[in-house]
């Protein structure tokens, strides 16, 4: 069965080894990046097709708000699924980043297996 | 006001003649210079014919450079000349006016200053008005009040979206190594039921060491905040706002370092702010 690729953009080095690890046993190929920057680059220059966007809010360089915005501009880009997984507040800024164009929203700490039905609900609707 | 203008239309009827010196001006500086604002009297052609000692005072003209002028006054600052001549003549130009102003003068040096000009006609025997006066009220203080009361609310409205962005960064700063716990755990769950390979240990290990380390960094700013707490005015201080990417940890860790040093050669418990740059202490 074909594993779907993840990009998961998270700045904190640990975080980010372990919900890679953690989604690979999961079942899911996963691409990681530290900021915004580094994700559009890797988006937009990768032979690998991005299944879902796992992207944090607060990270240097270019945050997530930002990433989103750039996503729904992009015409080869912006039918990606976002989920947005953040230690800000959920109910203050999930209409904000719904209207942005994020798909799901997500507050840290989330149990793994909370993130991988998310994840799978989500590419799930996108393929219908 | 209305009592003013009553006296001064009587005394106007007493005293037919505005030359200076008469028995009428006495009697008009015994009872203006007692008020608090300044007091300034044109006649029916504007010109200037009697002012307050509180009014020279304010201005820092004598009572010799005030009197007998015409508009515009020299205390009439060159950018608000138009504005206030337009409310005089208008004032001038008709009874019954009863309206405060509020404009800048000029002192003598050249400072402007804030000023609530009540100005007033005098009619005598319901006859065409006599003359015109006006209380000016010199409004530096009440500024400065003002200003300081801004100033205040302005400050707590900072003080309060400080707080607001250190819960936040606090939130943030916990729920990181939360999540990197809670999925670490996750993950050697993961691996316990599939425990077959070299890679699993691997990822086993570390995750367990990744859970120790962000253990230790929860300590560490859980030691920061209770250092911090023991300053009871830090709510109240200029908290430093914690630029997004910024590490509260590491801001945490450095003002917990420096305040150690600085009670170690003081022998005292420091109430340094976070944000104080100059490095000085409050009491």
């Amino acid at each position: 069965m074909e594993r779907n690729t993840l990009l998961l953009v998270e700045d904190s080095e640990d975080l980010r080894a372990s919900l890679s690890a953690g989604l690979q046993f999961s079942g899911f190929e996963v691409m990681e990046v530290c900021d915004g920057v580094e994700a559009l680059k890797l988006l937009r220059s990768s032979p690998v097709e991005v299944s879902l966007i796992i992207t944090d809010l607060m990270m240097p360089k270019m945050d997530g708000w930002e990433l989103i915005t750039q996503i729904r501009k992009d015409s080869n880009l912006n039918k990606i699924p976002v989920l947005i997984l953040t230690a800000l507040t959920a109910n203050t800024y999930r209409d904000e980043l719904m209207l942005k164009g994020a798909n799901a929203y997500l507050q840290k700490p989330i149990r793994l297996i909370t993130l991988v039905k998310k994840i799978q609900t989500l590419l799930e609707s996108q393929k219908r | 006001m209305q009592e003013l203008t009553e006296f001064l239309e009587r005394e106007w009827v007493q005293n037919k003649n505005l030359d200076p010196g008469q028995e009428w001006k006495v009697l008009l500086e015994g009872i203006l210079e007692g008020i608090q604002e300044g007091f300034a009297l044109v006649d029916g052609e504007g010109k200037k014919i009697f002012v307050n000692e509180q009014f020279c005072r304010q201005t820092g003209f004598t009572r010799e450079e005030l009197l007998h002028k015409r508009p515009p006054f020299d205390y009439w600052p060159e950018e608000e000349r138009k504005e206030i001549e337009s409310v005089f003549r208008g004032v001038i130009g008709r009874d019954g006016a009863q309206k405060s102003y509020r404009f800048r003068f000029m002192r003598k040096s050249g400072e402007r200053y804030s000023v609530m000009v009540t100005p007033g006609n005098l009619t005598v025997n319901n006859a065409n008005r006599q003359g015109s006066f006006a209380l000016v009220q010199d409004m530096t203080d009440l500024d400065r009040f003002e200003e300081s009361m801004h100033s205040a609310l302005e400050r707590e409205k900072e003080l309060s979206v400080l707080k607001s962005n250190l819960i936040r960064a606090l939130s943030h700063e916990f729920r990181t190594p939360l999540a990197v716990i809670l999925n670490s755990a996750d993950l050697i769950d993961q691996i316990k039921m599939n425990p077959d390979s070299e890679k699993s240990m691997i990822i086993c290990t570390e995750s367990l060491e990744k859970i120790r380390t962000q253990v230790e960094r929860l300590v560490d700013i859980l030691n920061g905040i209770e250092i911090l707490g023991m300053n009871r005015e830090i709510l109240s201080a200029e908290v430093q706002v914690l630029a997004e990417g910024d590490s509260l940890v590491e801001s945490l860790k450095e003002e917990l370092l420096s305040q150690r040093e600085e009670a170690k050669n003081s022998n005292t418990i420091p109430l340094k702010h976070l944000t104080d740059e100059k490095g000085e202490e409050d009491g």
